[in-house]
């Protein structure tokens, strides 16, 4: 598939922090000299229902804030789940996909009416639909370096070490220091650089 | 100096199309704003109340969106340029104004800007607010991408002054919440002090005066807009297709078009002043190509425009086939995608779509079909709305004579679905709660014997709950009002209101004193704290069955998500695994699979319930549900 | 489906539920409130307490003979104060219960009391400065057996119970079906019996009587026939309503219910013919036997000879409880 544009979904679930990572990351790509739309679909996101920023990343073009179905090139996943609705959706042979391994459960998953598929059936839904899948444990990562809230820098950084971005690492850490107050500036920079290098590892 | 208030000409900025509405009235010197909140317009006067003391300009939430446009309309009338903007209800609210203010036109650049929302993801209804355009005979803008809306919002002021009448702006969700950069203009510097001229009247009388008037802005407008450069053709001289391509719309037809490879056989005629039609300019369009395609956002708007406009001129322009929303070869519902004007095109044209990889869909097809479980939306962890409808519930069983909610709109109007115990029977539109609640109770002499409790939000109480507790009052209608005051507009995005101390800039407010205000009406009213669910519950019991007439009880907690910016709970919830009863007869996963707040989870492997601590706010309320004490609130010290 | 959604389908909404409160008071689904059984939220359990121990779940069988299976009927009445003078008749149940915890038999009793403007609620007693609080006839559910389930949870050892047919019908339905609750099964004490042909509906019973402008309400009696009054006893005042008015309010679980001298329980106490002095007690069980000897024994009770004459109008009158509970069962008016 060709890759102009390149088609980035991040998906999630309400009040993980989508449109945030979603406006960053398109920063970043500004930055990197790129033309960007963002599209949000985020009604009741707070409410936890699914949430997804679409982000178009053209040499020079302006794009709509929807991606065609089927069109996905990078899905960024803050929760499994919704990775895997987005990449059914918008998924095809030569997808990239990176997921957060930590769930957050539906209300019907915690009610008992629906279940949580297992990790082993979610890693060969998302390998079966992606060309490399980065099964990321940024939660724990997060936590381990002293915030889980730093879970989606953690991502932001596996999504730069995937390679699948034209956007030096520079760029993103330049948004992540305009945007970030001082005293938090250095425990993400840790979150985005073993991110990075937890995918550079994995290599998908 | 904030970024959007910036007088920096031809900066690029990377914002949100409801930010580059606001950069607009704010190049094109707007000086008085005001709105109701609603998705997805609200970050427009969020944007312009973050600039108020920087700009010196007026931005307020008001009571509800009538009020906002007669403040707009005011500031008008006293020289300024004014905007008022809703979503698409608030036009609804705002109409009856609207519609006299059409007549009697307006001095200053006024603009209502309306954002709809296709597909109702926050809304009650998928309403295209256009209609108001054609009932009040108003000209109606729609930009395609966010840098055009910031030149069309500049535009509209300029034009509504030029013509003395009030001008539409139409955003839609995919623009308003569409992010891209934008390129600064200039903020004007100087500007009119505010005074009313005593030899103005504003007025609609005689009215068939004022309405004539009324039609000749029209004419005017529409003689403007024959050459505005926000229309525009693109494509072959003679295209097999012609798309009308309205608003939003646009950039989905370009991508289209490039997908299937017909730039050469299919032309995009972009309109973006859609009300009134420049009829030259669309007939120039249509005399190119035998078919037409119209693609825009909720109803059949310009399509119906064009093609009644063709019914008058068809003897010059030949027979045409024109394909759209009314009749389905873009579904009637919904809202708009690349995917379904690409199936559209593909049709019309009688040509291969797009190739799809089946055997890639099909499994994936599979995958959705076997492990994807639905994400219902809900309530947040610790939500004060949870716990204020299970007491409601609580209390309705235990009156035992099939009592019910009439709802209303806000974050509650989840209390439809297993979040809120399903418990609402009755929604439709802000404060509709209270007076469908009202009528019910109405027919008492004719055997209506069951109980109703009206349950509306503190914002929608202001806006529109109040009228129907003095009708409830003064016909002796005895419901229960349940005021689930969260001190905020939480659905929208935490905006104050009059029961706020603080309004929309942040600076000090006076706070409406909402028990005094119910007293002052006739209600009896009695004020709970919905975490004290056995309290509540009792007292919701109480006032079922002893009183009569209207009573208000006001369920008064911090909305979970407010509280959590500051600071949070001072509690650790855990769950006691020797004490949880799991599965077993006398709990059955009571916490999880009746309260269902997603703080808690039930591991399957253990049989027990957990809390889960990256989700759970430390509201401690599932400890009061726990039959058998298992769930512990533990005091922390915030270090 | 043998869970609350069976008792939901089979029990609550065909309006069967006589509000015993059997199923109430283990689990946060089911709670007694004002005279009636409310279902608060669904449970997709397949199996329950709530199913198993109700007494409208499956039919009870009569034990045999007119007044089901016994040992012995006679009269009795208290020989202590105040029970011959509260209690209703000759004071018998109340002086039982109360000597059963004063002698320690057992260390709590289960009643219904019913205090003037309040619903009638279980309650659990263990002093008969307690006892003497419930004494007298409420006519309404009292849902005692939630608050005999919430006590069992806490402790097992056995208690006493003073309770309606139906509600013998349930204790013994949890002694001996108790798999979802051992604890509950060991926690059935002396169960007394009370006689009874129908109970009614607490809260139409108040809103009939708040209608009626009934300013108080400390008792309640239903003189014999052919009287066909229903009286409501206050400080000052008395009321009298005729029969028919009170009828419709009758629970109509108690019209399908063909067992008026609580066969179920270890002994049964009830009105006798022609004298308000005294009870009929029927005594069923070896455990209903002990508890009479020693309460005769220790100068609480006197007991005397019932004459086949009034034996056989009892019989005659349960056995017509049974017949009309049969047609009402089969769809035929009660009446």
């Amino acid at each position: 598939m060709r890759d102009e544009p390149l088609n980035l979904v991040i998906s999630g679930s309400g009040g993980q922090g989508n449109v945030l990572a979603a406006q960053w990351v398109g920063e970043a790509l500004i930055r990197a000299g790129r033309r960007i739309t963002v599209g949000d679909t985020y009604g009741l996101s707070q409410r936890g229902g699914s949430v997804m920023s679409h982000i178009r990343v053209s040499k020079e073009r302006r794009y709509g804030p929807l991606i065609p179905e089927g069109r996905a090139h990078v899905i960024l996943g803050l929760e499994p789940v919704e990775t895997l609705r987005v990449l059914i959706a918008y998924g095809n042979r030569s997808v990239v996909t990176l997921t957060n391994t930590r769930p957050v459960y539906p209300q019907g998953v915690i009610a008992g009416e629906n279940e949580y598929p297992s990790e082993e059936r979610l890693l060969s839904a998302l390998n079966e639909l992606s060309e490399r899948t980065y099964w990321v444990p940024a939660t724990e990562i997060a936590r381990g370096l002293g915030d889980p809230i730093m879970a989606n820098v953690v991502m932001i950084g596996a999504l730069w070490g995937s390679g699948v971005l034209p956007a030096e690492p520079s760029t993103i850490s330049a948004v992540l220091e305009d945007r970030l107050p001082a005293s938090k500036l250095e425990a993400n920079r840790r979150a985005f650089d073993t991110g990075f290098q937890w995918a550079v590892d994995s290599k998908g | 100096m904030k970024t959007i208030a910036r007088d920096q000409p031809g900066e690029r900025v990377f914002m949100l199309g409801n930010e580059a509405i606001a950069r607009g009235l704010i190049e094109g010197g707007v000086r008085f704003c005001a709105a109701y909140p609603g998705n997805p317009s609200s970050e427009i006067l969020e944007t312009l109340a973050s600039v108020t003391d920087e700009l010196g300009i007026w931005a307020e939430w008001s009571v509800n969106e009538k009020v906002a446009m007669e403040g707009a309309a005011a500031a008008s009338f006293a020289g300024v340029r004014a905007v008022a903007s809703m979503k698409q209800n608030g036009v609804n609210v705002a109409l009856d104004f609207i519609a006299a203010l059409a007549l009697s036109g307006v001095k200053a650049g006024t603009v209502l800007i309306t954002c709809d929302d296709p597909g109702a993801v926050s809304s009650i209804n998928e309403e295209d607010a256009r209609f108001v355009a054609r009932i009040a005979d108003l000209p109606l803008l729609e930009p395609s991408f966010p840098d055009e809306a910031r030149l069309m919002a500049h535009y509209a002021l300029e034009l509504s002054e030029r013509l003395g009448s009030l001008v539409v702006l139409r955003s839609v969700s995919r623009l308003s919440h569409c992010r891209e950069e934008v390129v600064l203009g200039e903020v004007p510097s100087s500007h009119d002090v505010p005074g009313f001229d005593l030899s103005s009247v504003w007025k609609t009388f005689p009215v068939p005066h004022y309405h004539r008037k009324m039609h000749e802005n029209l004419v005017s407008a529409a003689d403007e807009f024959e050459t505005s450069p926000f229309n525009r053709y693109e494509g072959p001289d003679a295209p097999d297709l012609l798309v009308f391509a309205a608003g939003s719309s646009y950039l989905y037809c370009c991508e289209v078009l490039g997908l299937l490879g017909l730039e050469e056989r299919v032309g995009i005629a972009k309109l973006s002043t859609t009300w009134p039609l420049p009829t030259a300019w669309v007939e120039t369009q249509l005399a190119r190509c035998g078919r037409i395609l119209f693609t825009e956002e909720v109803d059949p708007f310009v399509e119906d425009s064009i093609k009644a406009h063709y019914a008058q001129v068809n003897d010059r322009l030949g027979p045409k086939r024109f394909f759209g929303r009314s009749n389905g070869f873009i579904p009637k519902e919904g809202e708009i995608t690349p995917d379904a004007i690409a199936a559209a095109v593909v049709r019309v044209l009688g040509i291969e779509g797009p190739a799809v990889d089946d055997e890639y869909r099909s499994r994936a097809a599979k995958w959705a079909d076997e492990i994807l479980p639905p994400r219902a939306v809900g309530f947040c962890a610790g939500c004060p709305h949870r716990a204020s409808f299970w007491s409601i519930k609580n209390a309705l069983k235990l009156d035992d004579r099939d009592g019910f909610v009439s709802g209303d709109i806000g974050c509650y109007s989840l209390s439809l679905f297993p979040t809120g115990f399903s418990q609402s029977k009755v929604i439709h539109c802000m404060g509709s709660g209270s007076g469908v609640a009202a009528g019910f109770v109405k027919l008492r002499d004719q055997g209506f014997n069951q109980p109703v409790v009206a349950a509306v939000g503190d914002s929608t109480f202001f806006h529109a709950g109040i009228p129907p507790l003095i009708d409830a009052v003064h016909h002796g209608a005895d419901y229960l009002l349940v005021i689930l005051d969260n001190s905020a507009t939480a659905m929208t995005g935490f905006q104050p209101h009059p029961g706020s101390p603080r309004n929309a800039p942040g600076a000090p407010a006076r706070e409406v004193d909402l028990e005094a205000l119910c007293r002052a009406v006739g209600a009896s009213v009695t004020v709970e704290d919905p975490y004290d669910l056995h309290g509540t519950t009792e007292t919701l019991y109480r006032l079922l069955n002893e009183e009569e007439g209207v009573r208000v009880l006001i369920l008064r907690r911090t909305c979970a998500l407010v509280q959590r910016k500051r600071g949070g709970f001072p509690y650790k919830v855990e769950v006691d695994p020797d004490k949880c009863r799991g599965e077993e007869c006398g709990c059955n996963r009571y916490c999880t699979r009746v309260f269902r707040c997603p703080g808690l989870f039930f591991d399957d492997r253990s049989g027990k319930a957990g809390v889960d601590e990256v989700i759970c706010v430390g509201c401690g309320v599932c400890a009061e549900v726990c039959p058998h004490n298992a769930i512990i609130r533990k005091e922390i010290n915030h270090a | 489906m043998k869970g609350l959604r069976g008792l939901v389908k089979e029990v609550l909404s065909s309006g069967i539920c006589v509000a015993c409160g059997a199923c109430a008071g283990v689990c946060p689904h089911l709670v007694f409130r004002d005279g009636r059984l409310i279902c608060l939220d669904d449970c997709n359990r397949e199996e329950g307490h709530c199913y198993d121990v109700c007494p409208r779940t499956s039919s009870v069988e009569p034990t045999g003979g007119p007044i089901g299976v016994h040992i012995g009927v006679f009269r009795a009445k208290s020989r202590k104060e105040p029970w011959s003078r509260i209690g209703q008749y000759g004071g018998t149940a109340s002086a039982l219960a109360a000597f059963a915890v004063e002698e320690g038999l057992v260390s709590r009793a289960v009643l219904t009391s019913g205090r003037e403007g309040e619903p009638p609620a279980g309650t659990v007693v263990s002093s008969p400065a307690e006892v003497e609080k419930c004494a007298g006839s409420r006519y309404a559910g009292g849902g005692c057996l939630s608050v005999f389930n919430q006590a069992a949870v806490e402790d097992s050892s056995p208690m006493a119970l003073t309770v309606l047919p139906c509600q013998a019908q349930a204790l013994w339905k949890m002694k001996h079906a108790g798999a979802n609750r051992p604890s509950h099964a060991q926690a059935v004490g002396p169960v007394i019996g009370l006689f009874c042909t129908w109970a009614l509906d607490y809260r139409s019973l108040r809103d009939f009587l708040t209608k009626e402008g009934v300013s108080e309400a400390r008792s309640y009696d239903i003189p014999p026939p052919p009287a066909g009054l229903f009286q409501v006893m206050g400080r000052q005042q008395q009321w009298d309503f005729p029969l028919d008015r009170i009828r419709p309010m009758v629970m109509k679980g108690c019209a399908m219910c063909g067992d008026m001298t609580a066969e179920y329980a270890d002994l049964s106490v009830g009105a006798y013919e022609g004298d308000p002095e005294w009870n009929t007690v029927i005594v069923r069980t070896a455990l209903g036997r002990e508890l009479v000897e020693k309460a005769e024994a220790k100068g609480w009770l006197e007991c005397d000879a019932v004459p086949d004459e009034r034996l056989r109008h009892l019989e005659e009158a349960s056995a017509a409880k049974r017949r009309r509970a049969m047609d009402g069962f089969h769809g035929k008016s009660d009446e």
